[in-house]
């Protein structure tokens, strides 16, 4: 009984003094730990909402084994950068709002925060905000990428995608013949 | 070939291609990512492998991107002929040109949904069906009967095209007018259904209770309702006559428009052409003063109370100025014809943007299809 009791209010303690913290400590895969805004991190990450608010941070790091290092640093960075940032005219919504929804462009600072990323840092990143349910900088991520798309050959897709070409040449030509319009220049 | 160094994956170092799609990105982040291309671009993908090639063809893939991606539509002389053009209204790039193949004069462009139309005013035997996704086209056939005091020789035919909510089924309205006399009197009137099988039947329809006015944006469909100006000088009126595509007749009583709706009267010397539109799904009336370089847009709130309310008021240059749309941040997309720009005013701040420059446009209108795929259900 007196054990327990010892333990429950040690766990009383403990949750106090997390509660008190402004920061979370998150573990990256390979076992580094980061701090970031505890504000920041439940107001732009769906999933560390909920952990924050269900009480299931860890003091000594919150274990994230799906994210590696470099990624999670990202992450952090992107919080931390965020929280310091002031929203423009355009994120905030208007009132008159019909059925279509453009998406929301990137701020500069958003912008430059990807462009210095290596290809395969961005797609890490990427996965990170969709296992942790970051809308904002997913949106921001996807944008990148959707940017590097653009004006691609097939064969240099199939390279940044990691993809295997399984059409064979007949088929590719009927496509193409199909999708004649999508090739015409000027 | 410097981009292609940076982008380069080491397969070594890649352990996100393991993941569940042959790519490396999850299904649901590409899909994120591609709805975010133009259409053109999309299909250039399909080129990449099937299952990219799946993914670019899917409804729902197609109809969530015709929601993010506006298309203006288009017709424009181009090198080879006539050419029906889709364009991104944000850049004025054409997204898809289709090539009539002809060259014609005096067209009209129609835009309804998902399907385009073009009508050939002065000829009487010409109008198209346009399938935006394969870029084929369909002529309408003519009716095959005539009604006794029309002379094939001497009738233009003017045509309204709409859709029925409920069936989903698409109709032309079409009237026949003297071709040949000063006032152009309407002979009669048919409507068919289009689409579904190739036997399209023109049924004769009675005249409306009153002369409407088939002039240039004088009329437009609203959620399946023909709604026309009288042939009236609108400083008497500005009530409508409403033509149920559904049911297929006319309605009995007359709508008020904004003005006699409000008891506002216009003074007679104010100069004001009134046209229709539908914007976002909702009938409005465009009052433009031209000679005050002023401009009111009234959208219909409730059709049952006559109940209207003025959301727009900007300032023109005295020429036409056509509103497109509403985008979703609130401010209205606007054509302006003298200047060939497409324009957008924000209500807000009262200020103007210019977006981008459509040289050469004979008429310009909204597509809400897809030119991903055909089949996607609205």
């Amino acid at each position: 009984m007196e054990v327990d009791k010892g333990k429950g209010e040690a766990e009383e303690t403990r949750k106090v003094a997390e509660a008190d913290r402004d920061t979370v400590t998150l573990k990256s895969s390979d076992g580094k730990l980061f701090e970031v805004s505890k504000e920041a991190a439940a107001r732009l990450s769906t999933v560390l909402a909920g952990m924050i608010a269900g009480g299931s941070i860890d003091d000594n790091g919150t274990d994230l084994k799906q994210i590696g290092s470099e990624a999670l640093e990202n992450v952090v960075d992107y919080c931390n950068k965020h929280a310091n940032s002031i929203p423009s005219a355009a994120l905030i919504s208007s009132s008159i709002s019909f059925n279509t929804a453009p998406f929301k462009e990137p701020e500069e600072w958003e912008r430059k925060f990807v462009d210095r990323l290596s290809h395969d840092a961005l797609f890490d990143l990427v996965e990170a905000a969709n296992f942790l349910g970051m809308e904002r900088l997913l949106d921001v991520t996807c944008h990148k990428i959707s940017e590097m798309m653009k004006g691609k050959s097939p064969d240099q897709i199939r390279e940044v995608f990691n993809i295997k070409n399984d059409y064979t040449k007949e088929e590719l030509e009927e496509i193409r013949q199909e999708l004649a319009w999508a090739f015409y220049d000027d | 070939m410097e981009m292609e160094s940076t982008f380069h994956r080491n397969a070594l170092s890649a352990p996100l291609a393991v993941a569940a799609n042959d790519g490396a990105l999850p299904t649901d982040v590409l899909r994120d990512v591609l709805l975010r291309l133009p259409a053109d671009e999309l299909c250039r993908l399909r080129l990449v492998c099937r299952s990219w090639r799946s993914l670019t063809s899917d409804p729902i893939l197609a109809k969530a991107h015709s929601s993010r991606h506006v298309l203006v539509v288009g017709l424009r002389p181009g090198c080879h002929g006539m050419e029906v053009q889709f364009l991104d209204p944000f850049s004025g790039r054409t997204v898809k040109r289709i090539r009539l193949g002809q060259t014609w004069n005096g067209h009209d462009l129609s835009a309804h949904h998902c399907q385009v139309y073009i009508s050939e005013r002065y000829l009487a035997d010409k109008t198209y069906v346009l399938n935006p996704t394969t870029g084929s086209f369909t002529m309408l056939p003519n009716p095959g009967m005539v009604t006794e005091n029309e002379n094939i020789r001497g009738v233009i035919y003017e045509s309204v095209f709409g859709r029925v909510p409920f069936t989903g089924e698409y109709k032309a309205l079409r009237i026949h007018r003297e071709r040949w006399y000063p006032n152009k009197t309407e002979l009669s009137y048919y409507v068919a259904t289009l689409g579904g099988s190739k036997d399209i039947t023109w049924r004769l329809k009675p005249w409306p209770p009153v002369r409407v006015s088939l002039e240039y944006r004088e009329n437009t469909v609203v959620n399946g309702v023909v709604y026309f100006w009288l042939h009236l000088d609108p400083a008497i009126s500005d009530e409508m006559a409403a033509f149920d595509l559904a049911a297929e007749e006319w309605s009995d009583t007359l709508l008020r428009g904004p003005l006699s709706s409000h008891n506002i009267r216009v003074k007679e010397q104010e100069r004001v052409h009134f046209s229709l539109a539908n914007l976002n799904g909702c009938l409005v009336s465009i009052c433009d003063f031209y000679e005050d370089c002023s401009m009111d847009i009234w959208f219909l709130m409730d059709p049952d109370k006559e109940l209207w309310t003025k959301q727009y008021s900007l300032r023109t240059d005295g020429t036409i100025f056509i509103p497109l749309w509403i985008l979703d941040d609130g401010r209205v997309l606007i054509w302006v014809n003298r200047v060939e720009e497409l324009r957008a005013y924000d209500p807000r701040t009262s200020t103007w943007t210019n977006l981008s420059t459509v040289e050469r446009f004979f008429d310009v209108g909204m597509y809400h299809g897809s030119l991903l795929c055909s089949d996607i259900a609205y």
